[in-house]
């Protein structure tokens, strides 16, 4: 990075993160900390919302599978707006009734204090192992990328994000979040113009778009019922549902955001801005990835996208095994090539040239799997899926001085973003459904705030250490949405029985939940079902069962 | 902890037809992106 990348980097972090601390300052109540005094409108509401679920992770992995994998996970997203709906016209208005605190709350209003905890216990879990990942997983790209130390890197995005967030609470996190956001999609744009710019004279947006359509990366929707297919419009649209629905409805990272909110009006018209922009947001961050493979198409590709671990093996044991492998990537690349320029020149119409195409790719494909298997024995502790390397390799081996420093801002504010609404959600849960559940009945505002500001410090030291501590896991985003659709099943289950059960009680909805979250890691560890599906899962057998066991634990006395 | 005075009373039933509107049109939105999304992959391929 360059002097003038490191000016812009600074300058726009520290910018965003000063005017959160001085817009926010002055929270000194337990209220404005934890519900941002309600004073968002719905653009703010809808900004913050979609900042909390767009992490650096979105932005690292995100183009990296539309790369390998083509347009398809877009189909996750189907059901995000039917989800915002249903929870702006049923949850929303509950939830801001009630002046609740968090999410959990609501299930002691609705059964009692267990079901409560265990909906809280679930939720801590869950996203205290998934702020960690979200600090980490920027941070191990950045770092074995520029060379910058991974404890060093988890340790300023943490403490950067702990000090705004303990400053000015929840008020702290939609403010910064709305800059954020601005920021991320105006560098996103500005990569989008530079992959663009960059192609080749005669080939535009259409050409890449065709071309990359005849190599199996315009694959957006498939009606194919398959259930172990992970993405495709059925599942995006059910199991997306229940995703979004227990995600948004459910998870106080989400629910913190949007109760911030001046009135049931600004939230819901905040949720269905969420529920219009999402998909054609996941849509453009897939198409740059797709953009960049067709560039790549053209230009020679790195052998392999994680460069320190590509250059280590080139010097390791297997440094001649590695040398016959490039050169025949090359050769591979060149053919490919030609036959991609003659089949474009045919205007995408000569069958014969596109079966020879399909066939050079899927040797380029060959090769590139050989490389990787080839890093992997070479370097057996670098990160061999180099997918989510993809997109800032680009960045910064392409873009011009002062771009890179902007879209490094891009992923920190994007992984500040999303941890700075978890670990304000932590806080919040921690104090409000334990600490003061539990420890503090009586305890007064001013209690309330500075146990809530040292909770935020505590789970954002556990973040920063989990970070730390953890080692990368496949892809990225995928890793978290594995893990989030562990627990969300259940608690949704839970949350839908208190909202549509109405005769549902609360022993028969607490065993039905400790069943569903069991039978959700029996499929996790013994079946191969979509991940996706868990939710669906977790989210029916509390529902079924919860009737059931009411029946048994919670019939009422005979008479007589 | 709770005041309830601390957040402003909803008109009880305010703007529900026009949220009710704006529910029907992220539907259509919706499947008219499905759909164009479905051309795209014809199209492409």
């Amino acid at each position: 990075m360059t002097v003038i990348d490191w000016l812009v980097l600074v300058a726009t972090i520290a910018g965003i993160v000063v005017y959160g601390i001085v817009k926010t300052r002055n929270v000194t109540t337990a209220a404005g900390f934890l519900r941002g005094d309600n004073e968002l409108g719905w653009m703010t509401v809808g900004l913050s919302v979609m900042a909390t679920q767009a992490s650096a992770i979105t932005f690292l992995s995100t183009p990296g599978q539309g790369y390998e994998d083509g347009m398809r996970f877009v189909q996750f997203y189907f059901g995000l707006p039917l989800a915002m709906i249903l929870i702006s016209a049923v949850i929303v208005p509950i939830f801001f009734r009630l002046r609740v605190y968090t999410a959990y709350e609501y299930l002691e209003h609705r059964f009692d204090r267990r079901v409560r905890l265990l909906g809280a216990s679930l939720f801590l879990v869950q996203r205290g192992l998934a702020a960690g990942i979200t600090i980490y997983a920027p941070a191990i790209v950045l770092s074995t990328l520029l060379g910058w130390r991974l404890d060093v890197t988890n340790l300023v995005i943490g403490v950067i994000v702990i000090l705004y967030t303990v400053v000015g609470g929840s008020k702290a996190v939609s403010q910064t979040q709305k800059q954020q956001m601005i920021v991320i999609m105006a560098g996103m744009f500005i990569a989008a113009a530079v992959i663009v710019g960059s192609l080749p004279e005669g080939v535009g947006l259409v050409e890449a778009t065709r071309l990359a359509g005849a190599l199996g990366r315009m694959n957006v929707v498939s009606f194919d019922l398959d259930p172990s297919d992970r993405y495709n419009v059925w599942s995006g649209l059910t199991g997306g549902f229940f995703l979004a629905l227990a995600y948004f409805g459910t998870d106080q990272s989400q629910v913190q955001r949007y109760l911030s909110g001046r009135s049931i009006r600004e939230i819901r018209l905040g949720l269905l801005f969420n529920g219009l922009f999402k998909i054609p947001m996941q849509f453009f961050i897939l198409a740059i990835g797709v953009l960049l493979f067709v560039l790549h198409v053209y230009e020679l590709p790195p052998s392999f996208f994680n460069r320190p671990a590509l250059e280590a093996s080139r010097i390791s044991a297997q440094k001649e095994r590695m040398d016959v492998l490039e050169i025949r990537q090359r050769e591979l690349h060149e053919a490919r090539l030609a036959l991609a320029t003659a089949y474009v020149e045919s205007d995408f119409r000569d069958e014969a040239v596109l079966g020879e195409l399909t066939r050079a790719h899927e040797a380029v494909e060959e090769g590139r799997a050989e490389i990787r298997q080839l890093v992997n024995l070479a370097v057996p502790k670098a990160e061999t899926n180099d997918a989510d390397f993809i997109f800032i390799s680009f960045v910064v081996e392409r873009l011009p001085a002062g771009l890179v420093g902007l879209l490094i801002a891009v992923i920190l504010s994007a992984a500040m973003s999303s941890t700075a609404s978890e670990l304000s959600a932590l806080g919040s849960t921690s104090t409000i459904d334990i600490y003061r559940l539990f420890f503090a009945p009586e305890a007064s505002d001013r209690h309330v705030l500075v146990a809530s500001k040292a909770f935020t410090v505590m789970w954002g030291l556990v973040a920063i250490a989990f970070a730390t501590f953890a080692s990368l896991i496949d892809n990225l985003i995928e890793a978290v949405n594995i893990l989030g659709s562990l627990f969300y099943g259940t608690v949704l289950g839970i949350f839908l029985a208190a909202f549509f059960l109405p005769f549902v009680k609360s022993r028969g909805v607490f065993v039905a939940a400790v069943l569903a979250e069991c039978s959700v890691l029996a499929s996790f560890f013994f079946s191969d079902l979509g991940f996706l599906w868990f939710n669906v899962i977790g989210c029916l057998v509390t529902m079924v069962l919860a009737p059931l066991f009411t029946l048994v634990f919670d019939r009422p006395a005979r008479a007589g | 902890m709770r005041d309830p005075d601390e957040r402003p009373s909803e008109p009880a039933s305010a703007d529900e037809g026009e949220v009710a509107g704006l529910y029907v049109g992220l539907v259509v939105a919706l499947v008219l992106q499905i759909l164009a999304f479905a051309w795209l992959t014809e199209w492409a391929s």
